[in-house]
């Protein structure tokens, strides 16, 4: 396994949103799906997981609720809110933007 | 462009936001409610994920303590991770909060002399403005205590514009019978009488009205009944309606009161209701009885007239209505009584019209008043955080967030601008209950202004504002921009940080200094029209005389020879007592208005028209009132019913007849004045012109007729003497009761009190607006000192290097002093420009005294001036004695 990546806040915020545009997660499951997705090159910091949640939450982009988990626990799920699901989408939009940017700025010569 | 994507602020599109904005709040609510229920989440969260990877780690094949060890190490430390939450869930903002106010407290107990300025000042700046708006609120802002209180109307008959507030009893009969315009109309007068039988005797002001009275108001009676209109017709058993008030100071509220008679003006009264309280407002009246109008064919006695106007009637139709009766009233009038124009306004502006002008200023020289203290609390507070400086460098440099230290400043500021609010608060009342003392019966209409929420909120409002304005501006500016020059230097910090700071705080001191001058500019101008009026000489002199009014009642006195012998029997007796001088019978006494006034041309057909007075006198006026005679004589005694008919008239009145003659030995033209058919009066004398109703209201022509030759009806003693005014007070009422047991002494006044009494609103406004300009004045220095001890203290280095290099004493006072006054100068120049183009508002209020008045626009700016040299010099003289070793080792 190479060296986890680290992760900007905003990024992270990011990819915590794209996480629960599949469907509500608790947080540990969350950081397992972006573990999966980024074939374990992202390995998501739980003491920056929990401080994300509870700031996008406070934001208004999260909402939370108490519900039986996938191992029949009582466990504290999150999903995006509309104003959320608008949020990640302009930020996937900016994020192409600046990787093609970059992309084409690494190419160059 | 991309951008580092840090979504913070709240986006702006509909139904969306507002429901993040509504997630966002209640997110914070709850934290600040259920601290104890999040805290439990926060656990049960930690604690899923951690059991949840202890599972995993246990399936991936390590051993069951290995796995949560594993678990808690990812996590850092359980406590500090959860601190972080409780940060993200704004919890650490209401413990650092209370943290903030702690400190706050500890700051304001250490600074205690910084603390007592600001508090004072705003507990001044506060208390003063919500007093005067508690009383704007009571007299301007709120309507009388009556249902549809603004279809309440009082109706008026005015010649040329003048209005005096009151109807002849024929305009009130046409009226009443002849309009659809209102539902109810009715006619009072004021009164006043002693009350006996209840203890010590009391004097208590009252009101004769008709029985309509009460409807117009739309009142109802507490228990009991209001008198009906049978009651209003002479010969009718005497009834009274007494106040709520009355009631229970004067009855203990015995609900007994009801058809047990009380002794007014020694006549048995019977009390047939009791009113609600608040019935009354804005007369002061205590009492009510049957106004009883007998019509005479030659005499129109005037009363002030009030209606309620019907549902859907507007003003204008109300008094086109009335005005379209005029022929009618015209012609049941004699010639000199017609054309006179019927008026209309609310009784609101008829009872407080005359105060809105006087008040309106006040309160916008309270406001000032209240700027100034902002602008000086903020002049404190720059200082203090200039002085702190290095303290907030030092803690931004050890990662304190700007905005944590704005809050504290914040929080600290809203301390003081709380505690002064407090204080302020709790000012209006008991400053009210002193202006009501203080202030005419003119202004105090209203005599129980309480203070309610709205002047609660006036003074919340107000506090927040000073707060935030004051808190503001040194929380923003001193954190701004790099801190490091604050922590490398010291004094070199302040001019480097200072620059924007120090011009701040110049242009608060110009801004105070320019806004005491127009208050001392304002106080001024109203303290020299008080002077001015005072000056006025009011054609008698006032000292040593009184005047006793007997009010002699129709019923048993009903023709004018039966009052004037009981007058004549009265005035026989007076000069008998040791001390008096002169005692005259008389209609009207000095400072008393008129018997009646007409409009009259300069002679038959002439279209130069003059409102002149008339009063009925007897042969003693002139040497009782000590009249100044110009020329001719006195009416005296030989002018009886029989003599030739004569008159003493006024300057004013004979350059109107007579212009450019001598008046005495001509005859006035034949007026109507007193029947048309009377024989035109010979002057016999010519007296300066009489103040008649106030020393600041300009005279009217005067007109003295003999009361034996016309029928007088006379209602007064004028009695000139030496002896004190109790002593007379109580040998007339001898004389009186001696006369007629039945008959009271109606009233007993001090010419020379009623002198004073008519220019006491003058006197009342000048001292209220003294008082705002001489606070204003005192803190705008205190600013300036402290702007100058502040400067002085900065540059005590600087000082120190110039002495010791030689420089004299005197150059280094005249530089502080320079740098202060150059400040007063700016403030005198704007103070006198803006005082210049504000004197306009004032000048209705001015008397004798222009509104760019020179003496009192270079009196306010150099008395400013002197004061602030004061000001400059003494620290200017501190910085003289700065020992050169001491100043430097310092730093």
């Amino acid at each position: 396994m190479d060296t986890p990546v680290a992760l900007r806040q905003g990024t992270l915020d990011m990819l915590i949103l794209k996480a629960l545009s599949l469907e509500p997660m608790h947080g540990w499951l969350i950081t397992e799906r972006i573990k999966q997705f980024s074939k374990d090159a992202l390995d998501v910091p739980q003491g920056s997981l929990y401080p994300a949640l509870h700031r996008l939450e406070g934001r208004g982009l999260l909402m939370s609720e108490w519900r039986a988990s996938d191992d029949n626990r009582r466990a504290k799920y999150y999903k995006l809110t509309a104003a959320g699901k608008r949020d990640l989408a302009t930020e996937l939009a900016e994020w192409q933007r600046f990787m093609t940017a970059v992309q084409l700025v690494v190419k160059a010569g | 462009m991309a951008a580092v994507h840090d979504g913070g602020a709240i986006g702006c599109e509909g139904g969306v936001d507002r429901m993040r904005l509504l997630r966002a709040i209640w997110f914070r609510l709850r934290a600040a409610l259920q601290p104890a229920q999040i805290n439990a989440e926060f656990d049960d969260e930690l604690r899923y994920h951690i059991e949840r990877e202890t599972a995993e780690n246990i399936k991936r094949g390590l051993s069951a303590s290995e796995a949560r060890r594993m678990a808690m190490a990812q996590f850092g430390g359980v406590e500090k991770f959860k601190e972080e939450l409780r940060d993200e869930r704004a919890m650490r903002w209401m413990s650092d909060i209370s943290l903030d106010v702690r400190h706050g407290f500890r700051l304001l107990r250490k600074e205690s002399l910084f603390s007592a300025a600001v508090i004072g000042t705003l507990a001044l700046g506060i208390g003063a403005t919500s007093t005067i708006f508690t009383i704007v609120n009571a007299v301007l802002l709120q309507s009388l205590p009556y249902p549809e209180a603004n279809r309440i109307v009082s109706l008026s008959e005015s010649r040329k514009g003048e209005d005096r507030g009151r109807a002849g009893q024929k305009a009130y009969r046409i009226w009443n019978e002849s309009t659809r315009s209102f539902s109810a109309m009715a006619l009072y007068g004021y009164t006043s009488a002693t009350l006996t039988g209840t203890g010590e005797p009391t004097d208590i002001n009252g009101a004769t009205t008709s029985a309509s009275f009460f409807s117009v108001l739309g009142a109802r009676v507490a228990f009991g009944r209001v008198y009906t209109a049978e009651e209003n017709l002479p010969g009718s058993a005497p009834v009274i309606v007494i106040s709520n008030g009355m009631w229970k100071s004067q009855f203990g509220g015995d609900s007994t009161i009801l058809n047990r008679a009380i002794m007014l003006n020694g006549t048995a009264m019977t009390v047939i209701g009791v009113m609600p309280p608040g019935f009354g407002t804005p007369w002061q009246a205590k009492y009510w009885t049957p106004l009883r109008v007998v019509e005479t064919p030659n005499f129109e006695r005037a009363f002030d007239v009030i209606g309620r106007l019907r549902s859907g009637v507007d003003p204008t139709s109300a008094v086109r209505e009335l005005a379209s009766l005029q022929p009618r009233l015209d012609s049941l009038r004699s010639a000199f009584s017609r054309g006179q124009q019927p008026v209309l306004m609310t009784l609101h502006q008829r009872m407080f019209g005359s105060v809105q002008r006087p008040l309106s200023i006040l309160l916008a020289a309270v406001v000032i008043l209240l700027l100034i203290a902002c602008a000086n609390v903020a002049n404190l507070t720059l200082a203090r955080a200039a002085s702190r400086q290095r303290e907030f460098a030092v803690r931004l440099a050890l990662g304190a967030a700007r905005w944590r230290v704005v809050r504290q400043l914040l929080v600290e500021s809203s301390l003081l601008a709380g505690i002064g609010g407090l204080i302020g608060a709790l000012m209006p009342p008991v400053l009210v209950k002193g202006f009501v003392l203080m202030s005419p019966r003119s202004v105090a209409g209203v005599t129980d202004i309480g203070v309610d929420g709205t002047v609660l909120l006036f003074t919340a409002v107000t506090t927040i504002l000073v707060a935030l304005a004051f808190g503001l501006i040194p929380a923003l500016t001193g954190t701004r921009g790099t801190n490091a020059p604050s922590l490398a230097t010291s004094s070199s910090a302040h001019a480097a940080h200072g620059r924007s700071q120090s011009v701040l705080r110049a242009s608060l001191i110009v801004f105070e200094v320019s806004a005491a001058l127009v208050l001392l500019t304002g106080a001024g101008l109203i303290t020299k029209s008080f002077v001015q009026a005072l000056a006025v000489s009011p054609g008698f002199t006032a000292q040593n005389v009184y005047a006793a009014n007997m009010a002699l009642p129709r019923t048993r006195y009903p023709k004018s020879p039966d009052v004037m012998a009981f007058f004549e029997a009265a005035a026989q007796r007076a000069r008998a007592l040791p001390g008096v001088e002169a005692v005259s019978v008389s209609a009207m006494k000095p400072l008393g208005g008129f018997s009646m006034t007409a409009e009259l041309p300069r002679s038959p057909g002439d279209s130069t028209k003059l409102n002149v007075g008339f009063a009925e006198v007897d042969g003693q006026y002139g040497t009782a009132a000590r009249l100044q005679l110009i020329a001719g004589r006195f009416l005296d005694d030989t002018d009886v019913k029989g003599a030739p008919s004569v008159a003493m008239i006024s300057v004013a009145a004979a350059h109107h007849f007579f212009p450019g003659r001598d008046a005495v030995g001509l005859r006035l033209p034949t007026m109507g004045a007193y029947g048309d058919n009377a024989p035109p009066m010979l002057v016999v004398g010519v007296v300066a012109d009489v103040a008649q109703t106030a020393l600041d209201v300009a005279p009217v022509a005067q007109v003295f007729v003999s009361g034996a030759q016309v029928s007088m009806r006379p209602q007064y003693l004028i009695i000139r003497t030496s002896m004190g005014s109790d002593v007379l007070r109580s040998a007339i009422k001898r004389i009186v009761t001696d006369i007629d047991a039945q008959q009271p002494l109606t009233e007993f006044t001090s010419v020379l009190e009623d002198v004073k009494k008519s220019v006491a609103p003058r006197r009342f406004n000048s001292v209220l607006i003294n008082v705002f300009a001489g606070v204003a004045l005192l803190l705008a220095i205190i600013g300036l000192y402290g702007l100058m001890a502040n400067a002085v203290a900065s540059r005590r280095r600087e000082l120190a290097i110039r002495m010791a290099l030689g420089a004299e004493a005197s150059r280094v006072m005249r530089l502080i002093l320079r740098q202060g006054m150059s400040l007063v100068a700016l403030g005198v120049l704007a103070g006198t420009a803006l005082s210049l183009a504000l004197s306009r508002t004032v000048s209705s209020l001015l008397f004798n005294v222009p509104a760019n008045d020179p003496t009192i626009f270079v009196l306010a700016a150099v008395s400013l001036i002197v004061v602030a040299l004061l000001a400059c010099y003494i620290p200017a003289r501190r910085a003289t004695l700065v020992s050169p070793t001491t100043a430097l080792r310092q730093e």
